[in-house]
């Protein structure tokens, strides 16, 4: 998923504007001082909406069927983590195996959010237009819809 | 040394002068040149551009960059082009360094609280 948004991003064509630029020093770093900000608020704010979801998600991720929630049977889908925020045992029966809903969840949020992040990740000087020139790059839309359309499939 | 526009009839010692001078300012220094006696200056700066038909093996020797079709607007072409790939290493580098360190914090710190592999597909 991220190496085909890496290419998709590596795809964007030079602009005249790049010629009003300052020329860039021999000795300055590749990660520039914006760079590692964006990546970092970015980064706190994707990792607090994660942790939410992580240690709360059993009060408000939608089950299909409310009794699937706590106590069911079958061990194939079950929701949540293994232990409560208290040590406590969750989910004693199933912690063995079969899937935890709970965590696709999370692994789903993590990727949509990491997808959408591809538009962001386009601008690296702080501009406020994110979507400045997309409608010129079309292999930067098609790989988007092609990870897009790949991770519903998936999932 | 900054209010130059020309200088003329330059020995090769001068050019390589102007050109350090100029780096000792903090100038990065683009030269372009064909002959033998470019061949200091071209060493000495950032980027060396020689002309590839006309130019001196000596001049082809010393540059950073041949400049295969002898037209000058092929060197605005190569810096719109480096930055442009600059630009989409740091776009590239961007996005990677967000979805790591998101993987890396998130791995962590979920592992060792809920004491089961966060981020799994299934």
């Amino acid at each position: 998923m991220d190496s085909f948004a890496a290419l998709a991003l590596a795809t964007e064509m030079p602009t005249k504007e790049l010629l009003n630029r300052p020329p860039q020093n021999r000795n300055d770093y590749i990660v520039s001082r914006k760079m590692v900000k964006h990546v970092l608020g970015k980064a706190i704010w994707m990792a607090a909406c994660l942790f939410v979801c992580m240690f709360a998600g059993e009060y408000f991720i939608v089950e299909p069927v409310e009794k699937w929630r706590y106590g069911r049977d079958s061990n194939y889908v079950f929701p949540g983590r293994m232990y409560t925020r208290g040590g406590q045992p969750l989910y004693i029966v199933h912690e063995k195996d079969g899937a935890s809903r709970h965590m696709t969840f999370i692994f789903t949020m993590f990727v949509v959010m990491q997808i959408f992040n591809m538009f962001p990740a386009r601008k690296i000087r702080d501009e406020l237009n994110i979507f400045e020139g997309l409608h010129k790059n079309y292999m930067f839309l098609l790989i988007f819809l092609l990870i897009a359309g790949g991770q519903i499939v998936l999932t | 040394m900054p209010t130059f526009k020309v200088m003329a009839r330059a020995r090769p010692e001068d050019k390589y002068l102007l050109v350090t001078g100029l780096k000792n300012l903090n100038y990065t220094v683009a030269v372009t040149g064909d002959g033998t006696n470019d061949a200091p200056a071209l060493k000495q700066a950032d980027v060396g551009f020689a002309m590839g038909i006309t130019g001196t093996d000596v001049a082809q020797e010393a540059c950073d960059i041949l400049l295969t079709d002898d037209n000058f607007s092929s060197i605005v072409k190569a810096c719109m082009w480096g930055r442009n790939i600059f630009d989409n290493i740091q776009r590239f580098l961007q996005f990677q360094l967000t979805v790591n360190v998101v993987a890396l914090i998130i791995v962590i710190i979920g592992a060792s609280i809920t004491k089961s592999t966060p981020l799994q597909a299934i």
